[in-house]
């Protein structure tokens, strides 16, 4: 319990310099790209064309809870491909910025938490297309909307729950982030991107409802498409919290027993 | 703790664990038993350091002096014992945190929003950061055209126009051509006249003679002596020119010598540490 204080405290204390200096890596990132920002658009295009073209025009489905099979990928997608950018690159933070934090006196967890800036960030303007798109199909904005920020909440406690403990274990053990990776493709299957809950048999169902992206895809869509608040689904609130708490007591009593040390082993 | 003293070191050890393989790497991690080596690279350091005061740090390679500095640092922790540190500190290190792809101004704000400036800070130096680096016109150029001289030139002015209250140069003033070697030196000056405390790491004995108030004699992360750098680094010039002659077994042979002067030194420290304890508590 005194381990997550401390190291929520951190984080939020240097959240300021973490989010500028997110800012100042997309920039270079941005800047050894001819097309720069345009490329933040067609990464996420690329991937929902690929769904789109094996779903909709390979397998043949046309819609899905009575929204063109393309608007509900899109709205599926958008907060996957963020998570996914989050937890793969906070995973490897560490590691990846070893030459700094062996060279000046910063906080460990701004590494993490870094990542999960910069996929968000690129997520804003992902979700400004989306909205577009949305509006374009004349689905009108409604009070549900606002839930976004819920949901974005939620997901962000849960990933930094979930990226202390990965980057912690990365760190020293090389090997679970390897490990990792087939992991988050096996979730992307049961985190309802690309078919619904409804479409596994239903003995497998509860699978998806215990995976916690599933929680914030779904919500997503909840929000955008089905105008569903999120208190009406409490109970996979309440699980979903539940996890996150877990998380983030275990993360914080890991990451604070490990870092004195995988400093000295990077 | 006095209010003088900026730095104390207490019974600071650090061991490196130097294991087999990685299963045991992972297992000494995990808390459990673990085949490997213990490697001391610092063993029962106690030391008071005092505000505005030049420390130096000498010693062969391997004695631990970039251990301590690290630690005191902040950036490794000790494995037993406390370091208390009163005050911000910042360890020069000019080629970290420096982005290739992001043009020398926009490296000035990342390198120092690393070192924990916020951007009114930065807005300030910067001009002056721009001034000392000598980059010219290749300010606004990508950070990748610099040839490696302008890279750590431009780190350097960077990491020292970041205002600490502790400064550590561990052997970071090798940095471009003679001409620019002294502007480095004339910046520590400064530091040092504005009253801040540094630690200097270096190989150059005159360096240190020259900028030094006290030298700390470390020699296999253990203290031989610690006193005025006039005293301290003809006895460890003298030592090194010694120990150069010498072979392995000589070497080897002359470590009881030194194992005794530690010894001595750690006791001596211990009876001071009693005799101010003692002092402090007939004082209450």
């Amino acid at each position: 319990m005194k381990n997550m204080f401390i190291v929520l405290r951190e984080i939020a204390v240097h959240m300021p310099r973490t989010i500028r200096l997110a800012l100042y890596e997309n920039r270079s990132r941005r800047s050894q790209l001819l097309l720069g920002r345009v490329w933040d658009f067609l990464n996420p295009l690329f991937q929902i064309l690929i769904y789109w073209f094996v779903f909709s025009v390979g397998l043949k489905t046309e819609t899905r809870n009575g929204f063109p099979y393309a608007i509900w990928l899109m709205c599926g997608m958008m907060p996957w491909l963020a998570m996914n950018a989050s937890s793969v690159n906070a995973a490897n933070a560490i590691q990846a910025n070893a030459h700094v934090l062996k060279n000046v006196s910063i906080p460990v967890t701004i590494m993490p938490v870094k990542a999960i800036v910069r996929a968000y960030y690129e997520h804003l303007w992902t979700m400004g297309i989306l909205i577009t798109t949305l509006l374009c199909c004349r689905i009108w904005p409604t009070w549900h909307w606002l839930e976004l920020a819920y949901y974005l909440a939620a997901a962000w406690m849960f990933l930094i729950g979930f990226t202390l403990i990965s980057s912690s274990l990365s760190a020293v053990y090389r090997d679970f982030f390897e490990f990792l990776n087939p992991v988050m493709r096996l979730l992307f299957y049961i985190s309802s991107v690309v078919w619904p809950l409804e479409s596994l048999p239903e003995d497998l169902q509860f699978i998806m409802q215990l995976n916690p992206f599933a929680y914030i895809v779904e919500g997503y869509r909840k929000c955008l498409l089905y105008g569903e608040s999120f208190l009406a689904n409490w109970q996979q609130g309440l699980y979903f919290w539940g996890l996150t708490l877990a998380l983030l007591l275990l993360g914080s009593m890991l990451h604070m027993r490990l870092r004195k040390r995988f400093i000295d082993q990077l | 703790m006095a209010q003088d003293v900026i730095v104390r070191l207490k019974d600071l050890t650090k061991t490196y664990d130097l294991y087999t393989g990685e299963g045991d790497r992972i297992r000494a991690l995990l808390g459990l038993p673990a085949k490997g080596l213990h490697y001391s690279a610092l063993d029962g350091v106690t030391q008071d350091f005092l505000r505005g005061e030049i420390v130096g740090l000498a010693g062969l390679n391997g004695s631990g002096k970039s251990t301590l500095a690290k630690i005191i640092a902040g950036i490794t922790h000790p494995t037993s014992g406390s370091c208390q540190v009163r005050g911000t500190v910042n360890m020069l290190a000019a080629n970290v945190g420096m982005n290739d792809q992001l043009t020398g101004r926009e490296n000035i704000y990342y390198k120092c929003m690393l070192m924990g400036l916020n951007r009114r800070q930065i807005e300030a130096v910067e001009e002056e950061i721009i001034d000392f680096a000598e980059v010219g016109v290749y300010i606004d150029q990508p950070l990748r055209t610099y040839s490696s001289g302008m890279r750590s030139r431009l780190g350097f002015a960077i990491s020292v126009h970041v205002d600490p209250e502790i400064l550590i140069v561990d052997e970071a003033l090798s940095v471009g051509d003679a001409a620019f070697s002294e502007k480095c030196l004339a910046r520590m000056q400064e530091f040092r006249d504005s009253g801040k405390t540094i630690f200097f790491v270096t190989h150059a004995p005159w360096q240190m003679l020259h900028f030094c108030d006290r030298v700390m004699w470390l020699h296999k992360g253990r203290v031989i002596g610690f006193d005025d750098a006039d005293v301290m680094v003809p006895s460890y010039v003298e030592f090194t020119r010694e120990w150069t002659r010498l072979d392995q077994a000589a070497r080897d042979a002359l470590e009881p010598v030194y194992a005794d002067y530690r010894d001595a030194f750690q006791r001596q420290q211990r009876e001071a540490w009693a005799k101010k304890a003692a002092e402090r508590a007939a004082a209450q």
